[in-house]
C-alpha cells in the first residue's frame, strides 16, 4: 500500500524550507558584511 | 501507462516505484521540476526502506529538484545515505557562497557528471545569487540599493565574470521568476525592492504557488 503524507516521521522530516532565515551568522555572511563596510558602504 | 486509467491500481508497488524513478528523472530534464519532484518524491517515499541503495539512486535525482524548490536536505539525510558530495553544495547554496559553490561543484565534478545531475546542479547558481542578493539587502537596510553594491559582493564571492549587465540579467530573471519583488532602475543603476511584502520570499513558498 502507499504511504500517507504524514506517516512516516523519519522520512518527512528530511527536508528543511527555512534554512533561509536561520538566524545564525555564517562566517561567509560576517565577512561580506566587513567587505561591504570596507567598500565605504553603509551597514547597518 | 499514465493513460491506463483503473489499471494502473492493480500495478504492484516495485513497478509504480520504478516508473515514477524514470518519470521523475524525464521531467528534471525536461526542466517540469513539479512533475520531477512529485515523481522522484513517490519514488523515494515508497520504496522499502532495506532498499537503501535504490532510494540512494532516487535520491541523487530528488535532491538536486528539492533543492532548486527551495526545500534543502537535512545533514542526517546526506550522512544516512551517504551522499556526502551533496554536503558542500548544499551549504554554499544555503549561504549564498557562490565561490564555495563552485569549488564544490568541481570537487565532486566526476560523480555529479556520471549521475547526469551536473547541469542541474549548475542552476543552483542562480539561487545562490538570490541568497547573496538577499544578504547584502538586509545588511544594508532599506529599499534602494546601488548595482555596485552587489558588484562588491559578487567579487566578494569570487565571482569576477559578472559586470554590471550580467547582473542586471540575472536580477531581472529572478525578478521575472518572482524570486525577487522589486525592479531594477537601469538608468539610476539601481534595485528597488518592494518594501510592502517579503521581498525575498521564500523559495518553498514560491514552489508551492506553481
Amino acid at each position: 500500500t502507499e504511504r500517507g503524507q504524514d506517516m512516516d516521521d523519519e522520512e518527512v522530516n528530511v527536508w528543511e524550507d527555512n534554512w533561509d532565515d536561520e538566524t545564525h551568522e555564517s562566517e561567509f555572511s560576517k565577512q561580506l558584511k566587513e567587505e561591504l563596510a570596507k567598500n565605504g558602504h553603509k551597514v547597518q | 501507462i499514465e493513460n491506463c486509467g483503473p489499471l494502473y491500481q492493480e500495478f504492484s508497488m516495485a513497478d509504480k516505484v520504478t516508473y515514477n524513478y524514470y518519470l521523475g528523472r524525464k521531467a528534471m530534464f525536461d526542466a517540469d521540476l513539479p512533475l520531477a519532484e512529485k515523481s522522484l518524491n513517490y519514488a523515494f517515499r515508497n520504496c522499502p526502506r532495506d532498499c537503501m541503495s535504490n532510494k540512494r539512486r532516487v535520491l541523487i535525482y530528488l535532491i538536486p529538484v528539492k533543492m532548486f524548490l527551495g526545500h534543502m536536505p537535512t545533514h542526517r539525510l546526506l550522512h544516512d545515505y551517504k551522499l556526502d558530495e551533496f554536503e558542500e553544495v548544499v551549504e554554499a547554496v544555503k549561504d549564498g557562497n557562490l565561490g564555495r559553490l563552485d569549488r564544490a561543484l568541481e570537487q565532486h565534478e566526476k560523480f555529479f557528471i556520471k549521475s547526469g545531475i551536473f547541469l542541474m546542479l549548475e542552476k543552483l547558481r542562480s539561487i545562490t545569487f538570490r541568497t547573496l542578493f538577499k544578504k547584502v539587502c538586509s545588511l544594508l537596510g532599506g529599499s534602494i540599493f546601488l548595482l555596485e553594491v552587489f558588484l562588491c559582493a559578487l567579487s566578494f564571492a569570487q565571482v569576477n565574470d559578472v559586470d554590471v549587465c550580467e547582473l542586471e540579467c540575472i536580477m531581472a530573471n529572478l525578478i521575472a521568476e518572482k524570486k525577487i519583488k522589486g525592479y531594477i532602475s537601469h538608468q539610476h543603476g539601481k534595485l528597488v525592492i518592494s518594501k510592502k511584502q517579503e521581498a525575498f520570499p521564500a523559495l518553498s513558498s514560491i514552489s508551492a504557488a506553481i
